[in-house]
């Protein structure tokens, strides 16, 4: 642990010297502040990613469960004015989410497919779902209220970072103060040992995987608000090696059992800056892919050389 | 053994015949030359990638970035290739040197560093897209017309040349994983690495090669796929990732690594090729596919994993 508590300060320091000197700018209070906001969704569904990471696992179906979101949301939420419908198209969404992974959860559990595949597999599925229902051409925007979440302020706070926060906390007495949170680490660390003991494993995988989709759709309910109408090109392939490499940033490991929920927020910050940075210095899309694709391999190797 | 492997491969063939005989008898429109032809020209580029997968699920890994690697070749022959002789030799060189590159990466990454082969590959490929995008940021670039004859071209009007191609490095391939002995090392390495290394096989080499055809394939199959567009797309590949695993894996190659072989592929390339067709002709919206593709990823690992459960071997 301690080891990645030193990359992450070492990763942390050399990107501030670099912004230093390349683009002082970036470092002003105000600036940071708005990379913290930009941040959020990501760190949001990082989160998730990271639960399920703690399992030994991982998943590849967050972005699409995050357009998944938007599509329905933007669609749903245009067609009546009631808080009442907005609110329930919220829980239903938070329900299709925890419905999604714990059908990832269950089959990864009980047929042992390698957790990869089967995400892969349901990212492909979920991803035509949202195409069938939209048929190829997305509409609608959201409501007030979650316009308001994803990109409104209270005083100087974003209120999606507000959100941020809350589900931070959550996640921090769910993961580390809990006996949920206890079984995750266990049955990431030692699966067979944990059967032995009495865990109930199938439950604690089915709930992590449910819990990383629900985090994707809150994430996608935000940048949905950021947005405010339904498109393609809201969530997608790029959340789900963003998440990884927030997780990986953060100090969580593919091998399970190892990371805490206060890294993959500070993986997504750090992540969300340097992809500014990349902005400001004109290196564009190729760029971002080609960083982010390198630090997930050089943190990976740096964890597990020695472990 | 010898015998249940038959026995599996009949099967494998007897659907992806019954596919073949539905189309026939329900649909009139499939029972033309030409869109028997065009079932092939599908079926190649998919195909050539599907070969390589196989190899490298035989080593017990799994390769994330085929997708990528087509799509960067489909991006490099767009850019590179004109109706210059020279340009054409250029363009191939490159995609080659590329996809050799790359798959030497995924093999030092994976036998050499000890990183899992799906985030090794899964980082490999985002690496490629980068580059793919400084290459080509959007859909388009022109393939010349006579280049992408050469795989385009219907032998007796019938048979594209791509598909000829597939077909002979399916007989490659067959004779080296049944006749070499690095065809019996790739089995030996898959099937227990360590008893291998005991007995003298080079792991590490036998691994390195096999991501490494891999990956040229995967760039092969780019080429024939920018040869059938006559244009490049950076993400144009993206689903030979999803579909040759599980060409792959419907044809019985165990997840686990070790055991299958590539005739058992190329049903499963056909079933594929068959199962999207069969939308088309349906009229089913293209939309579906995506439900399609993934549900068959999932149905085939299943199969696969309950497959090495029974004859009891251990999962990874």
């Amino acid at each position: 642990m301690k080891r990645q508590f030193y990359m992450m300060g070492l990763v942390t320091v050399a990107l501030l010297i670099c912004a230093l000197f390349l683009s002082p700018g970036l470092l002003a209070p105000k600036h940071l502040l708005e990379i913290v906001r930009q941040a959020t969704p990501l760190a949001i569904a990082a989160l998730g990613q990271s639960v399920v990471m703690l399992t030994g696992g991982a998943d590849l179906s967050i972005g699409s469960v995050i357009t998944f979101t938007n599509i329905f949301a933007a669609d749903l939420m245009a067609r009546s004015n009631s808080p009442v419908v907005e609110a329930g198209v919220i829980v239903l969404l938070l329900c299709a989410g925890f419905a999604i992974g714990s059908v990832n959860g269950s089959l990864i559990h009980f047929t042992k497919m390698p957790p990869f595949v089967m995400t892969l597999g349901m990212s492909s599925i979920v991803t035509g779902a949202y195409l069938i229902y939209s048929k190829g051409a997305p509409k609608g925007r959201v409501s007030e209220f979650l316009h308001f979440v994803g990109s409104g302020r209270l005083g100087i706070l974003p209120a999606s970072v507000i959100v941020l926060v809350l589900v931070n906390i959550m996640m921090y007495f769910l993961i580390h103060k809990s006996t949920f949170g206890y079984k995750v680490y266990y049955v990431g660390s030692n699966p067979t040992a944990s059967i032995f003991s009495g865990v109930k494993t199938s439950r604690i995988i089915i709930q992590s995987y449910g819990l990383s989709s629900m985090l994707a759709v809150v994430s996608g309910l935000i940048l949905s608000g950021y947005i405010g109408i339904g498109s393609f090109k809201v969530g997608g392939d790029p959340y789900v090696l963003n998440t990884m490499a927030a997780a990986v940033i953060g100090g969580t490991t593919f091998d399970g059992g190892t990371g805490n929920m206060v890294g993959p927020v500070f993986g997504a910050v750090i992540f969300t800056f340097l992809s500014a940075l990349l902005v400001t210095l004109g290196l564009g899309e190729p760029f971002k892919y080609i960083v982010k694709g390198l630090i997930i391999i050089a943190m990976v190797l740096s964890y597990s050389k020695r472990s | 053994m010898r015998k249940k492997i038959d026995r599996q491969l009949v099967t494998i063939y007897g659907v992806a015949a019954v596919l073949i005989v539905f189309a026939l008898v329900s649909r009139e429109s499939f029972r033309s030359l030409t869109s028997i032809g065009n079932l092939m020209a599908q079926a190649a580029p998919i195909g050539v990638v599907a070969l390589g997968q196989t190899l490298v699920l035989l080593v017990a890994g799994i390769d994330l970035s085929v997708g990528a690697v087509a799509s960067a070749s489909t991006a490099i022959g767009a850019t590179l290739i004109n109706s210059s002789p020279q340009r054409m030799l250029l363009g191939v060189l490159a995609i080659f040197a590329f996809s050799a590159v790359v798959g030497l990466s995924n093999g030092f990454l994976v036998s050499f560093l000890n990183l899992h082969p799906l985030i090794a590959t899964l980082s490999t490929s985002i690496v490629i897209t980068g580059v793919t995008l400084l290459l080509l940021p959007y859909p388009g670039g022109y393939v010349d017309y006579n280049f992408s004859e050469i795989f385009n071209t219907r032998v007796f009007g019938l048979l594209p040349l791509s598909f000829v191609y597939l077909i002979i490095l399916f007989v490659i391939l067959l004779w080296i994983l049944g006749q070499t002995a690095f065809g019996r090392h790739l089995y030996a390495t898959g099937g227990n690495a360590e008893k291998a290394r005991i007995v003298g096989v080079n792991v590490k080499k036998v691994r390195m090669l096999a991501y490494l055809i891999c990956s040229v394939l995967a760039g092969f199959g780019g080429l024939l796929l920018s040869a059938r567009m006559y244009s490049g797309d950076p993400y144009a590949g993206t689903s030979f990732t999803l579909s040759s695993i599980s060409a792959a894996l419907i044809g019985g190659v165990s997840f686990a690594g070790g055991r299958g072989n590539i005739a058992g592929t190329m049903a499963g390339i056909i079933i594929i090729s068959m199962l999207s067709m069969l939308l088309n002709l349906f009229g089913v919206s293209p939309f579906y596919q995506n439900i399609m593709e993934g549900s068959i990823l999932i149905v085939a690992v299943m199969i696969s994993v309950a497959q090495q459960t029974s004859s009891g071997r251990k999962n990874v």
